[in-house]
This record gives structure tokens, sequence and C-alpha cells, in this order.
């Protein structure tokens, strides 16, 4: 029981640090793209990027306690291993399909923006 | 008819232990290698896609490794798991048969990316055609 116990802390604690690390690179290079998007005024890229910071942080943290809930119970260290890799996978992979919707998002907004400051 | 609990086995099997622990490293340190590759070379790729504008060239670089990174991370543990090991020439078998799976998969994720720079840079080299409403 011991055992269940540590490795669904061992998976909150690596979900929730890949959340915040992936969070903050986000808003970092994403600030380009706002800077593009709202031509520099800067009194609204950061404000935006802190209100999509927050919103990230939100829908991945609350995917990661969904993914959380467990009926197995643990009682060796291969399964304990088997687990945890199996949980922290379907999260990663999950994460990273939402991490690329995002960048898409990006790219289109800022490509078209980017159009139509060359046509004017 | 007695009772029949249903106890899982206890005994912790050494040998899928060790073979987690070669196959974990290999994995992730190949998925590495390949990001750090595939991404250093494909700056020139991004600067072409976006007209020089560095900073969203490289930014953008930046957000497809992390991607790239989680996932195959994740699909490197999602398919970690295995059956009982009861010998070394199984564990090499399993390792082997685990490892060279992951590298088609992660060949063919390359190529998939590398298909995706040729595209993205096809693509906003045509001119605007249509009037943007």
């Amino acid at each position: 029981m011991k055992a269940t116990y540590i490795v669904n802390l061992l998976y909150l604690l690596l979900a929730v640090n890949t959340t915040y690390f992936l969070g903050k690179s986000l808003n970092k290079h994403g600030e380009h793209f706002l800077r593009a998007i709202f031509s520099n005024r800067m009194e609204i890229v950061l404000p935006v990027n802190k209100i999509l910071l927050i919103g990230f942080y939100l829908v991945n943290i609350g995917l990661v306690l969904l993914f959380y809930s467990t009926q197995e119970n643990i009682y060796s260290l291969s399964h304990s291993i088997e687990y945890l890799s199996f949980k922290i996978g379907i999260t990663y992979l999950v994460i990273a399909a939402m991490h690329y919707l995002n960048i898409l998002v990006f790219i289109l907004i800022e490509s078209n923006i980017h159009k139509q400051t060359i046509k004017l | 008819m007695e009772n029949q609990i249903v106890v899982p086995e206890v005994i912790d099997n050494t040998l899928t232990i060790i073979m987690y622990l070669i196959y974990l490293p290999i994995a992730l340190g190949m998925t590495f290698l390949v990001a750090r590759i595939l991404f250093k070379n494909s700056k020139i790729f991004m600067l072409d896609i976006f007209h020089g504008r560095t900073e969203i060239a490289f930014a953008t670089n930046r957000l497809f490794e992390i991607g790239f990174y989680l996932l195959n991370i994740g699909a490197a543990l999602l398919i970690l798991s295995t059956y009982h090991i009861d010998n070394y020439q199984q564990m090499i078998e399993v390792l082997s048969s685990k490892i060279g799976g992951f590298s088609i998969y992660l060949g063919i994720i390359l190529f998939l990316n590398l298909l995706l720079f040729f595209r993205g840079r096809r693509k906003s080299n045509q001119p605007i055609q249509h009037p943007i409403q």
C-alpha cells in the first residue's frame, strides 16, 4: 500500500514539474509571436501572455490530475516502474498533442497578420 | 469449494528491472541525440519559412524541439512494459526488439518532421494569390 502512495506521489511530482517548465518555456517563446500579432504594443502583450499562461496551467494540471485516479495496487518494483512509465507516457503524449496545437495556432495567426501587413 | 484468494506475485523479477534500466537510458539518449541534431539543422529552414524574421524563427524552432522531446519520451515510456523475463537470452531478445522498434519509430518521426519543414518552406514561398478578407 505504501508503494502505491510513493508511485502516485512520484507521478504527480514529475507530471506537474513538466507542466510547469513547459508552460514557462511556452510563455517565453510565445512572447515573440504575441509581439508580432499585437505589433509590439507591450502593454497588451504582457497581460495577454500572462492570461494564456494561466489558462495553459489550468488545462494541463487538470489533465494530470484527471489521469491520477487509480484502483491499482503496486506490489513490486518492476510493476511500479511499468505503472509509472505508462502513466507518465500517456500524460506526455497528451501534453505534446496540446503543445503542437498551440504552435499551429500561433503560426497560423502570425502568418495571417504578416500577410496583411505585407499587403498594406 | 475452498475460497481462493488471488495473491499477486510478490517476487521481484530482477532481470525485468535490469532490462528497464538498460532500455530507458538508451531510448532517452537516442531521443536527445536525434532532437539535438535535427533542431540544430532546422534553424535554416525556419529562417526560410519566416522570411528571415529571426526571433520568431528561433522561437518556433525551440517550441518544435520541446514538442519533439515530449512526443518521443512519451512514446518511449509507453512501450516500456514487458512480460516476465526468465533468462538472459530472453532479456536480450526483448531489449533488442524494443530498441529496434523505438528507433524505427524515431526515424519515421524524424522524416515526418523534415517533411513538415519542406512543406512549410514551399507553402511560405508561394506568392499570395487570394485577397485576405
